[in-house]
């Protein structure tokens, strides 16, 4: 059977403008790609340099209140607070200070005081100032 | 058919097109490849910039953690003339009143300066500093007042060429640069210890001037190559304007910052000895008074005070002799504390017992053609406890005599009189100490009473640390470790023992005559403590000025010691020529301010008290080694 000639150019041009809009397509997207790409290059150089800027500023702030904090707890500044305020605080003599010693080894103590080892030792210190 | 004259058009056109893309051709021949390296050093020049990215210097804190030194961000602020031009002095009219500096100063600053270079062109100057170590709120001052500058009052009316160089003015032509100033929040506290830091100038290669801090004394000079941290760089490309591009940023590298110095340093007990010492500056209007706290089975540093002192955030103001740490720097005649010396050394060579009995002669004892006084009171017979606890000068002199001018230099030496101590502190020197070669027969009996020896008060007081820590003189330490930025280790600093300088029996016997000379028949009873033996030793020498001993100026001294038996501190209080009027002798001046010290020190340091420990444990049957 012979073949509908009417057709045929038709067929023909069929896949060539296929092949030319897949190119365009992949030029196009290659091309919207690289943009884009740029643009987000370029938003997250600014982002980066946004950040620096803000940790920049933050380590100052920190480093500002670290100079403050420490300009505050300087020993002259807390004894000239004290005076100001008129707390009367002093530090406890040597003897006003009870120690509780670390547990250390086996216990000398009772068993029946149900106590850690060396807090008997502490309770019979303060009882004997007592 | 085209016509002839047409064809001629044609070839004509042709031709001028050949020879233009010819011309073309040929300049991007030029361009490309004959002027490629000059040109394209011009073109990175214009937009690549490497940043210096300058480290932040390390803090230093003290054992608790305290910030002792720390560094605070600022800027340096620069001005090019070039953008400036004849404006300068609107700009510096604007500047005065934010900058705090006279109109005329800036107005000479920001002047356009022509130079001419080695092709013949005329450049203008493109980089001045105004001004150094501006904080962030002045540079914001600054740069609204740029922002706000009014150059005339109808800008509108002139042209737009103009009024564009006139923003320029306004946006670009200040501009600043980061630099660091080293800030210290508890003023002169434990200055001499600390030190400062000073600028150090250099012209880098493109002609701008680099500022870098460097640490000139004390701690900040010693440990200046680990404060100072390393620097880093960034490789990248600016704009017009000056701005960083970072999307085209090539290299990217953080500066290491500084180490952070943990020193052994207590800033609680700095505080307390040199309110105390202010105390006793007003007492007795010394030239200056130094004191020293150690730790004795260590060599830690705990303290470290003189006055006259200095405030290291306002250096321009203080007197360079403030500035001097003398109990590394000043020698002198020790006087009666060197007893300790001569008087452990004989114990060591058992040339005498403390029981043995010496005849002091009344105090005046005849050797050589020179006689030899007592300075207290006039002794003849006394042991040996007693000649420490009296400081009797003729008693020590014999025992001097006793051990003989070699042992008695051996020990000098091995108590470390006569070398550096090796304190992580610049400046140490080794005080005098004559060679044998050189003594006169008179010096055996000088030298035991601290006479023809010069020694730091950093020395003597560690001599009495190693008496205190049985007989071993350990070396003195003041860093305790050093830390990165986040807080991780770096490097610990162990505490290292120098020599045995008498055996741990002479030293125990030693600390027995030291006791007895806080006791009430000694020299430095004021030194009593509530809660804890004292031991220690007095010394007052004569000032000599030009080789002679001049009237009413001395040393005087006290180095002491407690709990005695298991020591905790050792305290040394030098003053240098107090008021003789209001008592010149060790036990009038460094006594009290020794009590004064430790009584605070021990309550801070909340020391258990030995008697009461004593007695709370013979109640609870407990033995006191525990």
């Amino acid at each position: 059977m012979a073949r509908n000639v009417k057709y045929q150019p038709l067929a023909v041009r069929f896949g060539p403008a296929i092949k030319a809009a897949l190119l365009c397509a992949f030029f196009a997207s290659a091309g919207i790609g690289y943009v884009w790409q740029k643009t987000q290059i370029q938003h997250l150089a600014d982002q980066i340099k946004r950040l620096e800027g803000r940790k920049e500023l933050l380590g100052r702030q920190n480093d500002a209140l670290t100079r403050a904090a420490a300009t505050l707890s300087t020993p002259s500044e807390l004894d000239a607070r004290v005076r100001k305020m008129n707390l009367g605080l002093v530090r406890p003599q040597p003897d006003q200070i009870i120690r509780l010693h670390e547990a250390s080894g086996e216990s000398t103590a009772q068993p029946e005081l149900r106590l850690r080892p060396g807090i008997r030792e502490t309770v019979q210190l303060y009882a004997s100032r007592r | 058919m085209p016509h002839s004259k047409q064809i001629k058009a044609l070839w004509f056109l042709t031709i001028c097109l050949g020879l233009g893309f010819c011309l073309l051709g040929y300049r991007l021949v030029d361009l490309q490849v004959l002027r490629h390296e000059s040109l394209s050093l011009e073109s990175n020049k214009n937009t690549q910039r490497r940043i210096e990215r300058r480290p932040r210097r390390g803090n230093i804190l003290d054992v608790k953690g305290n910030l002792l030194a720390t560094s605070k961000l600022v800027r340096t602020v620069c001005a090019d003339p070039s953008i400036i031009g004849t404006n300068y002095l609107a700009v510096a009219e604007t500047l005065e009143p934010v900058m705090q500096i006279n109109a005329q100063m800036l107005a000479e600053k920001l002047e356009p300066r022509y130079i001419l270079n080695k092709e013949g062109q005329t450049n203008c100057d493109k980089y001045v500093v105004l001004k150094r170590k501006v904080d962030d709120d002045e540079w914001t001052s600054i740069t609204n007042a740029m922002e706000h500058l009014i150059f005339c009052s109808n800008e509108s009316a002139l042209s737009r060429r103009y009024r564009r160089e006139l923003n320029q003015i306004r946006q670009h032509s200040l501009f600043s640069e980061e630099d660091q100033l080293r800030v210290y929040p508890n003023g002169s506290l434990a200055a001499h210890v600390i030190g400062y830091v000073g600028a150090d100038e250099k012209t880098l290669p493109d002609g701008t001037p680099d500022v870098q801090i460097k640490g000139r004394d004390g701690v900040e000079a010693t440990l200046n190559t680990f404060l100072e941290g390393v620097q880093g760089w960034r490789q990248t490309e600016a704009d017009r304007s000056n701005r960083e591009l970072v999307a085209y940023r090539e290299q990217n590298l953080a500066p290491r910052d500084g180490y952070t110095a943990v020193l052994t340093i207590d800033a609680g007990i700095q505080h307390i000895v040199e309110s105390e010492l202010a105390v006793a500056w007003e007492d007795h209007e010394p030239v200056s008074v130094a004191c020293t706290v150690v730790r004795p089975n260590t060599g830690e540093i705990l303290a470290l005070a003189n006055l006259p002192t200095f405030d290291p955030n306002h250096l321009l103001g203080s007197n360079p002799d403030a500035r001097r740490n003398r109990v590394i720097s000043d020698i002198a005649e020790p006087g009666s504390t060197f007893k300790i010396v001569v008087v452990s050394a004989a114990l060591n060579e058992n040339v005498v017992k403390l029981t043995d009995m010496v005849d002091c002669e009344g105090g005046m004892f005849h050797y050589a053609g020179y006689t030899l006084h007592d300075a207290h009171e006039k002794y003849n017979l006394l042991s040996v406890e007693n000649v420490v606890a009296k400081s009797s000068n003729v008693g020590a002199a014999k025992i001097g005599i006793q051990l003989g001018a070699e042992r008695l230099a051996e020990y000098i030496h091995r108590f470390g009189i006569g070398s550096t101590t090796g304190i992580q502190l610049p400046g140490e020197v080794r005080g005098i100490v004559h060679p044998l070669s050189r003594w006169s027969k008179l010096s055996i009996t000088h030298v035991p009473m601290g006479h023809e020896v010069a020694a730091t008060p950093l020395q003597m007081c560690l001599a009495m640390s190693a008496i205190a820590n049985k007989g071993v003189l350990m070396r003195p330490q003041l860093i305790d470790h050093l830390e990165d930025s986040d807080g991780k280790l770096v490097a610990r600093y162990f505490p290292q023992v120098a020599r045995r300088v008498v055996s741990e029996r002479a030293a125990r016997q030693m600390v027995e005559a030291l006791k007895a000379v806080v006791s009430t028949n000694g020299t430095g009873t004021k030194a009593q403590l509530d809660f804890y033996t004292v031991a220690g030793k007095t010394g007052t020498a004569q000032k000599a000025v030009n080789g002679h001993y001049v009237n009413h100026k001395f040393f005087s001294s006290f180095i002491g010691f407690f709990p005695a038996d298991n020591p905790e501190l050792c305290i040394s209080v030098v003053f240098d020529e107090p008021n003789w009027k209001k008592g010149y002798y060790g036990s009038a001046t460094g006594v009290p301010v020794f009590k004064r010290i430790a009584e605070r020190a021990a309550n801070y340091l909340a020391i258990p008290p030995e008697i009461i420990r004593n007695q709370a444990l013979a109640a609870t049957g407990v033995s006191a080694g525990d």
